[in-house]
């Protein structure tokens, strides 16, 4: 029956002469293992073909898909990261492989007469094998594949005549794209297994011709192919399988029982994906490559041609040759040397290459040391560095890949997978891996970002603090030889933490406010600079100043307010604001806390209206102006608000000290420093707003709309949100209400200006004179008067209310007057009232000058009413002297005004008696501008003067 | 002989395996055979290859504005304000950001490569290609050797670009054009060229 069924296929086909043919070949001298390699080679390829068939079921060539597709045939699919790990490593199996037969094939002198076409064929195939390594390290698209191509691609320019033609082919146009990868596929999974298949056929049917050159010793019986080569190539192809599989689970036998999850870190590696923008400091070519790369190293410049072209030209001439220098026996050794020589000779520059990327691991446990070793030891640094940042980015695509987000229920959401825009799109937009490196590049020159024990993330150092230098740039150095620095602020707040409770409390510190501290300067690295005691690198200190201290609001106003309140602040009132003002932030690692201490919060919100609203708005209290805007301070839309331009109305306005607007103009993104989408990758990286696998309730970042839309909003606060379509243009604002509006902004939080019947503008918290009718007799005769004097409308709430000029004069000398002092008090109230010359007044005035009520009051000045004279502590005309109180000339004049308003602490104002007024027209330190401009501070003055305007 | 499967057959002995003398028709038929059978086979190869030289074909028949090999002419590109770059000197890297075009996709404000920029003591701007001239990687900087140092084959410059020999590098880091007047309103305008890397003599790509 089963004879009858064979002779029927056999009359057909003629199939026992084909298994005749080829199990029947006749091997002189028995079956061999060193005969193997052949058929081990095929067992390879064929492998590859099939692993390679089921992965192109499941791969997308294009830059958009490339690495996704591989992404999930390593982590989703079944089986998915064994296919894709056998194919990887028995394509390194592969060109071992072929290492040995070529080797034996030569050795053996297989190579020679007549088989000389048949071992061409075999360079050929060579050829073949390395070039699908080549093109199959690119297709994962994946940061080490596209990066080491790139290079090798490069690399084909060199080729004289049409390299760059050639590079063009090759890459698909100019730039690696889309046509990169279909031509590099192409190339893999069509051109280059189907040329392979052609001479590989040939190769064994010429081979065939021939037969094998057998190795012979006598006393050996002769063998055909079947069983027992069968049998020994089967061995072969086994233990290749056995080394491969293990190679695939990373010789980790355990994991082969673990859960999914982990089997899908075994198998092949997958780096982070492909970004051209981003810069792959540890690309290499697969290892069977490096020997290339090693011997690139020893041709520099534009001798780069021999070690690329011309050398490994002549090997290939040679190893063609080879046939014809093998036909005398000197040859033939001669052909054995030079395949060891090169064998040997690719693998130890394969050593070395490795060597010299590895050798910061080695060195530093021999505790090697030395200048020699130094750029070596630098190079491989960066190297492993590089290696390191690489495994961070394709774990974390994988963690990005597998975030899920908290939904409004509480629930995690499912995996969101990858959007449309790739795998690189979430990587690029992911804040734990873009913010440090933006803040590194915009922020870290003047910011420090750093934790309490003074641990930094990777790439960032301490701020540094350069000296001074002369002329001809060697380091200053003052009269005793130390070394001089500058004085000017350099730098800006330590960030970390910023707008949690233990940061704002330091800002509550009177002394953590304005800190600074050096470090000990440290030499340069470079010996040969550090050599040289004047070089400036040698004495950059390292600076420590957590807030105001390396800034120019070290002497601002707020520095002043907490040293007034330290008390206030150091005990609970200081921990209840701390506490509402860092709510307002709602950081994720605070989450619990604000939601606990609802009471505290409450109360330190009280306090925050209490305190600090005269200068800070906060909510619907206070106003903009004098300080920033407190209402959300530390949320992602305040900082997003921050960021984008300090000196905006709510935030520093003039008096922003160096901080530049990151990004100011909203209608020409182009113009910016960072566009919004930067500035939130960086915001959301200090608040911790980012996917974390270890969350218990993961968030995800803001999209790039999120920020705009925050900047937006944080900017709108101030102003209204929409406009009316078609509406005539808002009147220009008039002088009274510019000059209304200014006062409630710049004075209103400490002068009243409030008349006897209640109307006027009121503060809040009046801390300073009344001005209404200021310079009138009306006024004057009120701080003169006793009882009027320390009161409320006058110096009531300040601290003059202890000076000289209230207690020892007005309510003293002044303090139960007779008649005839009433009258020269009058007369005084007269004349200084008239060095005002309000224009309410005129007439008044001008009737006192005549009937001589003036000059008798000037006079009166001079007189002592007891303890003191007007002009025993102020100047008025001639008469007294600048230094112990303001200069009456001219006292509540207009000049006298402009002049008081601009800079109460001059010489002929308070000097160092001011209270606290500020300076609203002076500017500095640093590039802080002044509150008020000239023209606003004329028009304040004229206003309180009752002066008319339009 | 076996019987002729062909009804029509007139049952005459079949031609011999071989003519013995090839007649002269045959000539002819033969060589217009060749001719036709080799125009039908290659055909296909040949609109292939016009597919595979589609990058060369593409760059001979549309240059790049200003024409293939000459640097005037490209677009020059805002990269960064003057207020951005570091006053001591230290170079910035900064994307150039451009419309990138890949086969069909084209995409606005993407990185297209990288520029360092360095500001001069005398208020001028200093920019450079950040890709090596060796073999096309990025450069990196060292801040506290104060040299570019490319990580892929060590090849180390210089501030001024200036290869430090002996150096991979076949020639010094590619300047590159800034615009003067528009240094004066304070931003960085670059003209933006890549190069052919691994050659001593610079050439533009198109």
């Amino acid at each position: 029956m089963i004879r009858a069924l064979r002779d029927w296929v056999n009359h057909r086909i003629g199939l026992s002469d084909i298994v005749q043919h080829a199990l029947y070949e006749p091997i002189p001298g028995g079956a061999r293992f060193r005969y193997i390699t052949g058929s081990v080679l095929v067992f390879a390829f064929v492998t590859q073909a099939i692993t390679g068939i089921f992965l192109w079921m499941a791969y997308s060539p294009s830059s958009q898909t490339a690495y996704e597709s591989v992404w999930y045939i390593q982590h989703q699919m079944s089986g998915g990261w064994l296919v894709r790990g056998i194919h990887h490593f028995m394509a390194q199996a592969m060109v071992v492989v072929m290492a040995l037969h070529m080797l034996q094939v030569i050795w053996d002198g297989a190579y020679r007469a007549p088989r000389e076409v048949n071992y061409w064929l075999g360079l050929v195939l060579l050829q073949l094998v390395m070039g699908l390594g080549l093109t199959g390290y690119l297709l994962p698209w994946d940061q080490k594949g596209y990066w080491a191509t790139n290079v090798a691609t490069n690399l084909a320019t060199l080729v004289p005549f049409v390299g760059k033609d050639l590079q063009q082919l090759a890459v698909g146009g100019n730039e690696y794209g889309h046509h990169t990868l279909t031509r590099f596929f192409a190339l893999h999974a069509g051109v280059l297994p189907g040329l392979l298949v052609i001479f590989l056929v040939l190769h064994i049917a010429i081979f065939r011709r021939h037969g094998i050159m057998a190795k012979i010793t006598p006393g050996r019986a002769d063998d055909y192919f079947w069983p027992r080569q069968v049998l020994f190539d089967a061995i072969g192809c086994l233990v290749l399988l056995g080394i491969v599989l293990l190679c695939v689970i990373h010789f980790d036998l355990g994991a082969i029982t673990g859960k999914h999850q982990e089997l899908t870190r075994l198998g092949a590696d997958l780096g982070a994906p492909a970004d051209p923008a981003e810069q792959y400091s540890a690309a290499r070519p697969e290892w069977y490559y490096l020997f290339l790369f090693q011997l690139l190293k020893y041709f520099p410049g534009s001798s780069e041609i021999w070690g690329a072209i011309i050398i490994p030209g002549i090997v290939m001439t040679v190893l063609a040759l080879l046939p014809f220098i093998g036909r005398t026996n000197i040859g033939h050794q001669f052909s054995r040397a030079f395949i060891v020589v090169l064998l040997v000779g690719a693998g130890v520059l394969t050593c070395l290459a490795w060597s010299q990327d590895y050798f910061a691991l080695v060195a530093g446990r021999l505790n090697l040391d030395g200048e020699a070793y130094a750029k070596k030891f630098a190079a491989s640094r960066e190297f492993l560095q590089a290696r390191e940042d690489a495994e961070r980015d394709a774990h974390r695509t994988n963690e990005l890949i597998n975030r899920r987000e908290t939904l409004e229920d509480g629930k995690l959401s499912e995996v969101r997978l990858i959007p449309k825009q790739g795998a690189v799109f979430l990587l690029r937009n992911d804040p734990m891996t873009r913010g440090p490196r933006l803040f590194k590049q915009h922020c870290a020159s003047c910011h420090d970002y750093a934790d309490a024990e003074g641990k930094r993330p990777s790439g960032l150092s301490a701020p540094l603090q350069s000296p001074e230098a002369t002329a001809d740039s060697k380091v200053k150095r003052d009269e005793k030889g130390n070394v001089v620095y500058p004085a000017a602020a350099s730098g800006a707040p330590n960030l970390f933490g910023f707008g949690s409770r233990a940061w704002i409390k330091g800002v509550l510190n009177p002394d953590a406010l304005v800190k600074i501290a050096f470090g000990e300067p440290q030499p340069s690295s470079d010996p040969k600079i550090a050599a040289d005691k004047e070089h400036l690198d040698n004495y950059k200190r390292p600076i420590d100043a957590p807030y105001f201290g390396n800034t120019n609001h070290k002497a601002g106003r707020m520095t002043t307010w907490v040293k007034q309140h330290a008390e206030m602040l150091k005990g609970d009132d200081g921990e209840a604001i701390a506490a509402a003002l860092s709510a307002q932030a709602q950081l994720r690692t605070q989450t619990k806390e604000d939601a606990e201490d609802t009471v505290e919060i409450q109360k330190g919100i009280g306090l925050i209206q209490q305190h600090c609203t005269s200068c800070h708005r906060f909510g619907d209290h206070g106003q903009l102006g004098l300080a920033p805007d407190l209402t959300g301070y530390g949320s992602y839309e305040w900082m997003m608000g921050l960021v984008s331009d300090p000196s905006h109305e709510r935030f520093y306005r003039g008096e922003n000290d160096r901080m530049p607007s990151f990004a100011k103009d909203l209608a020409r993104p182009e113009r910016n420093n960072l566009s919004v989408r930067e500035l939130s990758l960086i915001v959301d990286w200090i608040r911790g707003n980012y996917y974390r696998a270890d969350d218990p309730e993961p968030v995800l970042p803001h999209t790039p709309d999120h920020a705009e839309e925050a900047v937006l909003l944080a900017r709108t606060v101030t102003e209204p949100r929409g406009s009316i379509v078609g509406a005539p243009a808002a009147a220009q604002e008039t002088q009274l209400a510019k000059a209304e509006r200014l006062f409630r902004q710049y004075c209103a939080a400490c002068h009243n200006r409030v008349d006897s019947s209640g109307h006027g503008i009121a503060a809040r918290n009046p801390t300073a004179p009344n001005l209404a009718g200021f310079g009138s007799r009306e006024w004057v005769a009120g701080i003169l008067d006793p009882k009027r004097v320390a009161g409320p409308d006058y110096v009531g709430n300040t601290r003059h209310k202890e000076g000289q000029m209230a207690k020892e004069f007005v309510q003293t000398d002044l303090a139960e007057p007779d008649d005839a002092a009433k009258a020269k008090i009058a007369t005084i109230v007269a004349a200084l009232s008239a060095e005002a010359a309000l224009p309410a007044q005129a007439e008044a005035d001008k009737k006192a000058e005549e009937d001589k009520t003036l000059d008798k009051g000037r006079a009166a000045m001079a007189d002592s009413f007891g303890n003191y004279a007007c002009i025993d502590c102020h100047k008025y005309r001639e008469k007294g002297d600048l230094g112990s109180a303001p200069d009456l000339t001219g006292w509540g004049s207009k000049e006298w005004l402009v002049r008081f308003i601009s800079d109460p602490t001059a010489e002929v104002c308070y000097r160092d008696t001011n209270d606290r007024m500020p300076s609203f027209g002076k500017a500095g330190p640093g590039p802080k501008k002044a509150l008020l401009s000239p023209d606003d501070i004329d028009l304040l003055a004229r206003w309180l003067r009752g002066e008319k305007l339009e | 002989m076996a019987r002729s499967l062909n009804p029509n057959s007139t049952g005459h002995t079949p031609l011999p395996t071989r003519p013995a003398d090839p007649p002269r028709r045959g000539v002819l038929a033969g060589l217009v055979a060749v001719i036709i059978g080799g125009l039908v086979s290659l055909f296909p190869l040949g609109a292939g290859a016009l597919v595979l030289l589609d990058p060369i074909l593409k760059r001979k028949s549309k240059p790049a504005a200003g024409g293939g090999d000459k640097d005037e002419g490209r677009p020059f590109r805002r990269v960064a304000m003057v207020d951005a770059l570091p006053a001591d000197g230290t170079p910035v890297q900064v994307p150039v950001i451009a419309d990138l075009t890949d086969a069909w996709n084209r995409e606005p404000n993407q990185p297209i490569g990288a520029v360092y920029l360095r500001k001069l003591a005398d208020g001028q701007v200093e920019c450079f290609n950040a890709k090596c001239p060796h073999a096309g990687c990025f450069v990196g900087y060292s801040a506290d050797r104060k040299v570019f140092q490319c990580p892929c084959h060590t090849s180390s410059f210089e501030l001024d670009g200036k290869r430090i020999l002996p150096s991979p590098s076949p020639r010094n880091m590619d300047d590159l054009v800034v615009d003067a007047e528009k240094l004066r309103t304070g931003e960085v305008w670059v003209q933006f060229v890549n190069y052919y890397p691994g050659h001593e003599k610079r050439e533009a790509k198109p």
